[in-house]
């Protein structure tokens, strides 16, 4: 066994609504124990889906996949011994008992002894921090302390494989912090431990990854370290302007010759629109600033940016991550 | 799955079911399925009898007391049936935990158990109620002398009988389950149409005698009504049916019925599992 998992040309269509879905691609890719992985992509991307795939939730319409060298398909049984899943957004436990009893409740249905059961929700609480809350009801919590506690529900198993579908998705700024740092912490101290997490947040797989899969419209686009996905994109200018006017269009770019892609960003609390845009050449910029100041906005500011993750998207799309959307925040 | 394994998962299951139960926000809920539920069918049994009465010209005791240990016992069906019908919805979207029950290896199945043991305690608790309660309307409040011997109950052979019954409707159940995860919506009239097709050809009431040729049929085909030949026999004796034939005949239903439910849960999983309906919220 070479790869703690591995997806070979995983196809997955969906009946849809009115015609068939196909919400991933010849999806082939490979994670080794111990690392970090991370599946990046906007809304739709088809990210779920994979994980679903992995984790016996779902099965592949073509293709396979192996977790642990055993088929998700055919031998899931063995895959659900060696895994566990966390789902940002959902709050899986009854919401009348209180946090430790809904640990306790999972605990049994993984066959744990009492007395280990015991000593490994009370670590798990210790670690995560919330156990002041131990005995206040689920229902009660706040989202940030929910998702603690299904973070904690999906270490119970000591998996040997995690998977994590957005583990932040709508947290606060701290929590989402203290979460992050906390699985990277859990995959060293495990020695072993190896996550598969899905994100759309930018920063949230280049903080923690040790590799990234960039996934769009169900295919992976680029699989490298981020730092070296990043590198890629050093012969290119990115360039950030700030203009005023929620309303600005830069879509003018579209004809544009050297522009590799582009992404705004509008704020109606500010009134203001960031636009950040890839070029071959720096010099193709001041065309793009003459072409502005015909449209009579005000500049803010421009600059020259260093390449993220988001970069790469655009890169390899042409497009920002959140286009499409009449207002969005930075990630 | 290691066999303590099994028993934590049944025991958990059995405690979340209480739980979940206790703390019902709508007591209307409750009496309906506790109380108002094996009170009506109690009273159904009394207008019957008294129907058949008027109409015959006959008071026939026994005749009171076939229907009242029928009608009574068939409170374990609709209990269990009820509870692991409703169950698989409630986990899916609400609780959002049944896709996690799923992934913790081997203890789906064992979780339903649990749950529908939960369904067995309410019959229970159902069951000695309306046998309290129709011996104090219909023996002491209408003078109805039912003739059963409250010390000459043969225990053995009502626990034995009792205990496969419930595992037959368990296994009826595990349809249910089956159906209900392929649905997006609850199914609820599923377990009262069930329910009905069970308490009309069982011989929860009316005799299988009295059916027409295919209905007997059909009748003898149900382990239901071997069931409920069991459970009277075990409370009034000479109710004139070979008890050993009755049992061998409720083994034996049970058995494909098992067999057929836990099949047809399987393929059920299979084709949830393909279509992504495990952990299914909205509708796409
Ligand atoms: N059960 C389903 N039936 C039909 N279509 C589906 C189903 N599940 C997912 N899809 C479709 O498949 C595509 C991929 O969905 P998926 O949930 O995997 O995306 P995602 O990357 O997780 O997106 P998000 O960031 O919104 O969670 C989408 O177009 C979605 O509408
Ligand atoms: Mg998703």
């Amino acid at each position: 066994m070479s790869h703690i998992v591995e997806t070979c040309d995983i196809v997955r269509v969906f009946k849809g609504h009115d015609k068939p879905v196909k919400a991933l691609d010849k999806v082939s890719i490979y994670i080794d124990e111990g690392e970090i992985f991370g599946l990046l992509g906007p809304n739709g991307a088809g990210k779920t889906t994979l994980i679903k795939i992995l984790t016996t939730l779902l099965l592949p319409t073509k293709g396979e996949a192996y977790v642990g060298g055993f088929s998700v398909s055919k031998e899931a049984h063995k895959v659900r011994q060696m895994i566990s899943l966390v789902s940002g957004g959902e709050t899986p436990g009854y919401g009348i008992l209180s946090a430790s009893e809904n640990l306790w409740f999972f605990s049994q249905l993984y066959g744990l002894s009492s007395s280990s059961a015991k000593a490994r929700i009370k670590q798990l609480m210790t670690d995560l921090e919330f156990d002041e809350y131990a005995k206040t009801r689920m229902s009660k919590l706040s989202t940030g302390y929910k998702q603690r506690l299904n973070l904690a529900r999906g270490l119970l198993n000591n998996p040997k494989v995690l998977f994590l579908d957005e583990p932040t998705l709508g947290l606060d700024v701290l929590t989402s912090k203290k979460l992050r740092a906390y699985i990277v912490d859990w995959a060293k101290r495990e020695k072993e431990g190896t996550v598969l997490l899905t994100t759309h947040y930018m920063a949230e797989a280049d903080e923690m990854c040790d590799r990234v899969a960039i996934i769009d419209r169900g295919r992976i686009l680029a699989c490298d370290s981020p730092l070296r996905l990043k590198q890629k994109l050093e012969d290119n200018f990115i360039m950030k302007v700030e203009v005023s006017s929620v309303q600005a269009d830069f879509s003018f770019v579209d004809d544009m010759k050297g522009v590799i892609g582009y992404s705004q960003t509008r704020s109606i609390q500010t009134d203001t629109t960031s636009f950040k845009v890839m070029l071959t050449e720096e010099k193709i910029f001041s065309k793009i600033m003459l072409k502005l100041k015909e449209q009579n906005l005000k500049i803010l500011s421009a600059n020259e940016v260093e390449p993220t993750l988001e970069d790469v998207y655009i890169s390899l799309v042409g497009r920002g991550f959140e286009e499409g959307e009449k207002t969005t925040h930075e990630t | 799955m290691a066999i303590t394994a099994v028993l934590r998962t049944i025991k958990q299951a059995v405690w979340i079911g209480w739980k979940v139960e206790t703390n019902w926000a709508d007591p209307l809920v409750f009496a309906i399925y506790y109380l108002i539920r094996p009170i009506a069918g109690l009273l159904i049994v009394g207008f019957i009898f008294l129907i058949g009465s008027f109409v015959s010209g006959i008071v026939d005791p026994g005749l009171f007391a076939f229907l009242f240990i029928g009608n009574n016992f068939f409170i374990y069906v609709t209990q269990i049936m009820i509870m692991m019908s409703m169950l698989i919805h409630e986990d899916r979207a609400h609780y959002e935990v049944l896709k996690h029950i799923y992934l913790t290896p081997g203890s789906l199945q064992w979780y339903i158990v649990g749950r529908a043991l939960n369904g067995v305690m309410n019959a229970s608790v159902s069951l000695v109620l309306t046998l309290g309660l129709g011996v104090l309307i219909f023996q002491f409040g209408m003078g109805i002398p039912i003739p059963l011997n409250w010390l000459g109950i043969d225990l053995g052979l009502l626990a034995v009988g009792l205990l496969v019954g419930i595992v037959c409707f368990m296994a009826i159940g595990f349809i249910l389950c089956g159906i209900n995860i392929m649905t997006s919506k609850v199914q609820f009239m599923l377990p009262e149409y069930i329910g009905g097709i069970l308490y009309l050809f069982g011989g929860v009431v009316f005799l299988p005698e009295l059916l027409p040729w295919w209905g007997q049929h059909f009748s003898n085909a149900l382990p239901i009504t071997y069931f409920l030949r069991i459970m009277r026999f075990s409370f009034l004796h000479n109710t004139g049916f070979d008890v050993h034939v009755n049992l061998v005949y409720l083994a034996a239903t049970t058995v494909i019925t098992v067999i057929v439910g836990l099949a047809f849960f399987r393929v059920a999983m299979f084709k949830a599992r393909r279509d992504g309906l495990i952990d299914k919220k909205e509708e796409y």
